[in-house]
């Protein structure tokens, strides 16, 4: 009990307590100019990072859009002939409509909600109406949620700032301006804060709040993803180390390490959470992040019932491979709308979380497997391996275990919303395939047809059907209902990797019946 | 008893579960093979998952776990996890089975604003026949393809023939080598391959219109290209008339056919042709060459409002040209089929040259004629456009003139324009019809091909009569003048005009000393006009020539933009078209295919042998998946017939209300999908008072007996179009209390198992 006190619900409360506190710090943090928040496409950043990162080029948001030279041109042209002002007005209405005119103003800088919405970008300030009375092109008229005054004020800040950019003046008078205008559209949009904009049946799409805007534009201030690769590959050779060298010392360390990578680890997870407002779960970028979250927990868990360091290693190497596929393969990591069937059912969000949380159990049990057989061919059979074999018979159980459950309450929920329980499809098919291979090893292992030998070659073998299962359905097979986090991609490297894996199986086999004969 | 004993032990055995496991593993893995590559979920299942041994397998299962529970007996406490996940996989399996053999899956399709009770259960087959007797009541029947049983007693139904996909080409006017219309003797249809060298066959003659009118030439082909026919048979004896507007002289007549190739020549002028019949917008070129210096193109529509009409280059302000070029051909229809594609085209060609175009296309049309709602069968109709007042050039150009002279009767000479005005008040002192006296002048005018009045152009006679009449002064007494000055400038610039030179360039070439508006032309002289008129009275007294009324007169109504092109008037109103209706019986050909490897997509026919006392009937019928198409006729409209997907009646009437999706903000990527309907119960025992209810994906509506409505798909997002939604309906009489609990209990015993684990002994 201490241990499980030490090694697991200690780790876990001091996360959980950094991951709060440092929402808390977030929304308490006290607003400098340069660090109010700023719309960006959905996304949120500072001005100032934003002015930063383009600073090499002339800010390109404070010019016209392309569309407006041809609006203007058409106007002028128009305006030579003989025709009514009111004509005039619907001609350039009808060739170039005001919505269309903001749309094209671009997506950079998106930080003007519309009246439906939508986000514009600033850049949309400096486009031009007709005005029939005065017979002359005119700034545009608030087309955005904020107050008609907000708006004037907003407007003449952004052309003071312009100028004062165009001008070359000195920083600060531009720093002041900029300050201006974020002051104004933060105005402008605290009412909306966390206010609905879009409602369906049983549904709804909130403005995201301030706190929010403030996690997504820390979420994309640092590179929490590498920082925690950096740390469990520190982990790893730090346990390896004090593994071989017999050092408890370095294996604490080892740990301390360990656990900072899961707390950033953590950190992506929540954070994507906290701001799409929906578990991490809904496309192959997130599950990929979440799958070795699970198999670190699970590793830490193991660790305290079985004291075999061996499984956190195992942990570690799992996450580092498969948060570094997720840095190689460049796969959509945006903070995406959700599919229409997705986003609602909190049964299919359970079902989901389950299937995928078993990936990580099974993952970490292949890799247990691969560790058993190292193990196996370094002392020559099967002493000194009885934990690794029983954490990995723990992983299988655990994970199959939450595969049949999490499948079946799929197939209940695809009842209750589709009106049929099983279907055969890929995804459905797979997840059975997987089940009946760890099955076929459980039955076996129960009735001691197979060892702890047997155990580990059916965990690999495990891995490449839960492989295919999360990857192979999804970038391979390409078809059916569970479409959706298809794509493309990677396949020559998906099929080596198996035939490797198979290649390995046989290998052992053959060595195995060896060093029987030999003894 | 031996025998039995080893094989219930083998039956219930470990190594017999573990076999099962892997060799369903492996079924199951060919399948998503086989659908990945196929596409077919069900072509898979036919080899996998509905396939025989497969559900041997599962029935094998189902032993296997229910002996292996039974070996166990008498139970001791360790067994209760085993035992328990083991129910929870019988329950869910028996489930599986209860709901595929008694329950309700199959789908509705509703249109916005409209209701049902029938749902088609997707992928069976049957024939849906309906039957009218005298009174007009209809029954309506169901006939499965396979039973031996007629619906309705007096009537036999036999399937003699079946291919598991074919396509389907819908046959209009040509049918095999006979061409059909309605109420007309059948005519034969000739391959043009026969014909390269000869003349095309006339198939028949026949008269669409009152008697005095000649018959109508009637031609049929069949073709690999359809232009050429269309060409070959256009030019046979189409005729070329060229006439002298003005007096009214023929100045050229002879053969299309040839005028192509050597021009048209009359005394001093000389025409290029060119036929177009590529595009859709049918047309003549003439390139016109003429002595009076008029070079310019003239374009013939042969189709549409303006077909026939000569329209120059520069008609916006030029006018017409003083050479009409008119067409004549003896009228003809004809028929040609594409032997590629079986489409067919009709093309009617009158006695003045006018095309009409219809395609018929193989792949369905885009309207029929459905008879007593397909009781009286199906028709395919062209209606051909046809004039007895506007046939001619000469008759429109006439009837545009009446027009005009019928406005200007009507017109109060109180707002007429001053010009005008000058002019009625002329004829009123000559005792002359102002309204006549105008349209003349106009339209004499309007062929002279240039901007004013020609200098040489005779007087036209009513007008002659008033011109003395005239009082320029009325007005303001410089007009004159300055009508003087635009007659004698455009005396240099006309004729350039008329020698196809752009304004542009001419004004550039005299260095026009005041600014030109940019862009059009027409605009560009009548700015030019207004400007020499507003100078006019400035300019010195200009008295060199003799001046001609007519040609003042017309400077005048310039300066006004007054010409009989921004005259004319859209009298649609006034033109009663008349037409000419044709109709032939719609027919079907299957073309039997080999089967598709994506099942969904297959379209089987039947063919059904229809007995009813002494006669019989063959029909052939293809698959209608939706059951949205045709009912087909036998016994001459006794009995409708479709060959459908098996329709079921459920104890609900279901009526769409309303419809939408809605989408993320700024994107077409869907957010919700929604309806909003109308459910009535049938059953008279309960509540059967209508209920508004919304359901959208993940929002299902079950009723109090089980059944389930799901939103399935939405057609179209249009907002203008009537949405049509596909609902699935599905009834499972055994969730709740085998499948859900089954679940469940599988799940419970699944951990019960993990944590009541007896430590392994080795």
């Amino acid at each position: 009990m201490n241990r499980f006190v030490k090694h697991f619900l200690f780790p876990i409360v001091i996360i959980s307590l950094g991951l709060a506190s440092l929402l808390v710090f977030l929304d308490f943090k006290q607003e400098k100019p340069d660090d109010i928040p700023v719309a960006f496409q959905g996304r949120f950043r500072s001005m100032k990072a934003y002015l930063q990162t383009n600073s090499d080029k002339e800010p390109s948001f404070f010019l016209s859009p392309p569309s407006e030279e041809a609006f203007q041109k058409f106007f002028h042209e128009i305006e030579m002939k003989q025709i009514s002002s009111k004509e005039i007005f619907h001609l350039l209405e009808n060739q170039y409509p005001l919505h269309m005119r903001l749309k094209n103003a671009g997506e950079e800088l998106a930080v003007l909600p519309g009246k439906r919405g939508e986000w514009f970008s600033i850049r949309a300030l400096t486009l031009s109406v007709y005005n029939p009375t005065t017979h002359q092109l005119t700034p545009v008229e608030n087309f955005t949620l904020f107050s008609d005054e907000l708006f004037s004020k907003l407007q003449k800040s952004f052309f003071e700032l312009k100028a004062a950019i165009q001008k070359n003046e000195t920083n600060t008078k531009h720093l002041q301006e900029q300050f201006f205008l974020e002051k104004i559209l933060l105005e402008g949009y605290s009412p909306l804060a966390g206010t609905t904009y879009k409602e369906a049946f049983g549904k709804a799409l909130n403005y995201p709040s301030f706190l929010q805007l403030k996690a997504e534009s820390f979420y994309y201030s640092y590179p929490f993803i590498p920082i925690s690769i950096v740390l469990y590959t520190a982990s790893i050779i730090l346990m390896l180390l004090g593994l071989y060298l017999q050092k408890t010392r370095l294996l604490n360390v080892a740990l301390v390490a360990q656990w900072s990578a899961f707390f950033f680890h953590s950190l992506v997870l929540t954070m994507r959470c906290f701001i799409l407002g929906r578990p991490p779960v809904s496309n192959m970028f997130e599950t990929v992040i979440y799958v070795p979250w699970v198999a670190v927990l699970a590793g830490m868990l193991l660790n305290v019932f079985y004291r075999i360091p061996w499984v956190l290693v195992a942990s570690s190497t799992v996450s580092v491979v498969l948060l570094s596929i997720l840095e190689v393969a460049q796969i959509n990591s945006s903070l995406d709308n959700v599919q229409a069937v997705l986003n609602s059912q909190f049964w299919l969000i359970i079902h989901v979380l389950m299937v995928v949380g078993s990936y990580g159990f099974f993952v970490l049990s292949g890799l247990l497997g691969h560790f058993y057989l190292l193990g196996y061919v370094y002392n020559k059979g099967e002493q000194k391996l009885e934990n690794v074999g029983r954490a990995m018979l723990q992983c299988i159980y655990i994970g199959t275990a939450l595969l049949i459950s999490g499948t079946i309450l799929g197939g209940v929920w695809a009842a209750e919303s589709w009106g049929r329980f099983w279907d055969w499809d890929p995804k459905e098919a797979w997840a059975f395939i997987s089940s009946c291979v760890y099955l076929m090893g459980i039955h076996a292992y129960t009735f001691q047809h197979i060892g702890n030998f047997g155990l580990a070659i059916i965990s690999i073998a495990g891995l490449q059907a839960i492989s295919f299962t999360w990857y192979g359905v999804n970038y391979i097979l390409g078809t059916g209902l569970h479409s959706y986090g298809f794509g493309s991609g990677g396949e020559i490297f998906y099929f080596s990797f198996v035939i490797a894996e198979v290649l390995l199986l046989a290998a052992m086999l053959f060595y195995r019946r060896r060093i029987r004969q030999f003894q | 008893m031996n025998v039995i004993k080893n094989l219930f032990h083998f039956l219930g055995s470990v190594h017999f579960a573990i076999s099962l496991i892997g060799v369903t593993a492996l079924f199951v893995l060919a399948g998503t093979i086989i659908e990945s590559k196929t596409g077919s979920h069900l072509f898979a299942a036919y080899y996998t998952y509905q396939h025989p041994a497969f559900l041997l397998l599962l029935g094998l299962f189902f032993i296997n776990i229910l002996f292996a529970a039974l070996r166990r007996w008498p139970f001791k406490f360790h067994h209760i996890p085993f035992l328990i996940t083991h129910l929870g996989l019988l329950m869910i399996l028996s489930g599986v089975f209860i709901k595929s053999s008694f329950g309700i899956q199959g789908t509705m399709s509703i249109l916005e604003g409209s209701g049902s009770h029938e749902i088609l259960i997707p992928n069976t087959y049957s024939i849906k026949i309906f039957k009218k007797n005298t009174l007009g009541t209809v029954l309506s029947s169901e006939y499965s393809l396979h039973s031996r049983s007629s619906p309705f007693p007096e009537l036999q139904i036999e399937t003699v023939g079946y291919a598991p996909h074919s396509s389907e080409i819908t046959e209009t006017w040509i049918k095999g080598d006979r061409g059909v219309i309605a109420g007309l003797k059948p005519f034969k249809v000739f391959s043009e391959k026969n014909f390269l060298d000869i003349s095309l066959p006339i198939s028949a003659r026949v008269s669409l219109l009152p008697s005095p009118a000649e018959p109508w030439n009637l031609y049929a082909f069949y073709t690999a290209d359809v232009l050429k026919v269309l060409q070959r048979v256009y030019l046979e004896g189409l005729v070329i008339k060229i006439t002298d507007s003005i007096t009214n002289q023929l100045l050229y007549q002879g053969l299309v056919q040839e005028a192509l190739i050597t021009p048209p020549q009359w005394k001093e002028g000389k025409v290029f042709l060119q036929l177009n019949l590529e595009e859709e917008y049918f047309h003549i070129i003439a390139q016109i060459e003429d002595p009076k210096n008029i070079q310019t193109e003239l374009k013939i529509p042969l189709t549409g409002p303006e077909a026939l009409d000569n329209i120059p280059e520069r008609i916006q302000y030029l006018g017409r040209i003083p050479i009409a070029i008119d067409l004549e051909r003896p009228a003809a229809l004809l028929f040609v089929q594409n032997e590629v594609f079986n489409d067919t085209s009709l093309f009617a060609f009158d006695p003045y040259g006018r095309i009409h175009k219809e395609s018929f296309p193989a792949k369905g049309l885009s309207s029929l004629i459905a008879y007593d709602n397909g009781w009286g069968g199906y028709y395919a109709h062209s209606t051909i456009p046809f004039s007895a007042t506007r046939a001619k050039r000469q008759q429109k150009e006439d009837a545009d003139l009446a027009t005009l002279t019928y406005t200007l009767e009507k017109a109060p000479p109180e707002k007429l324009s001053p010009p005008l005005r000058m002019l009625y008040n002329a004829c009123q002192k000559a005792h002359c019809d102002f309204a006549q006296c105008c349209a003349e002048y106009l339209s004499l005018w309007d062929k002279s091909y240039s901007w004013l009045y020609p200098i040489e152009y005779p007087t036209p006679p009513l007008f002659a009569q008033v011109s003395k009449e005239l009082d320029w002064s009325e007005e303001s007494p410089t007009i004159k003048k300055c009508c003087a000055w635009l007659s004698r400038f455009f005396l240099e610039i006309d004729p350039l005009l008329r020698q196809g030179f752009s304004p542009r360039k001419i004004l550039e070439q005299f260095q026009w000393p005041a600014p030109l508006p940019q862009g059009d032309e027409n605009f560009l002289l009548t700015t030019l006009t207004q400007q020499i008129f507003s100078v006019g009275d400035m300019l010195p007294d200009n008295q060199a020539r003799e001046v001609v009324e007519a040609r003042l007169f017309s400077a005048y109504l310039r300066a006004y933009g007054i010409h009989l092109q921004n005259m004319r008037s859209s009298n649609e109103a006034l033109q009663t078209e008349d037409s000419i209706q044709l109709e032939c019986p719609l027919t079907l050909r299957h073309l039997p295919k080999p089967p598709l490897q994506k099942v969904e997509e297959c379209v089987p026919v039947v063919k059904l042998k229809l007995t009813k006392e002494d006669k019989t009937e063959e029909l052939i019928l293809s698959y209608d998946r939706s059951a949205m198409g045709l009912y087909w006729p036998a016994f001459e409209g006794e009995y409708l017939l479709r060959f459908q997907p098996r329709s079921k009646k459920i104890p609900y009437h279901i009526r769409l209300r309303n419809a939408r999706r809605i989408d993320y903000p700024h994107s077409t990527q869907p957010f919700s999908y929604e309806s909003d309907f109308l459910i009535k119960n049938f059953n008279p025992k309960e509540n059967s008072k209508e209920e508004e209810k919304t359901i959208s994906m993940n929002n299902v509506h079950e009723t109090w007996d089980g059944f389930r409505f799901y939103l399935a798909g939405l057609s179209t997002n249009e907002e203008t179009a009537a949405k049509r939604v596909q609902l699935v309906v599905n009834h499972d009489p055994a969730k709740y209390w085998l499948t859900y609990p089954g679940g469940a209990i599988l799940s419970l015993g699944i951990a019960l198992l993990f944590f009541c684990r007896k430590p392994r002994s080795h």
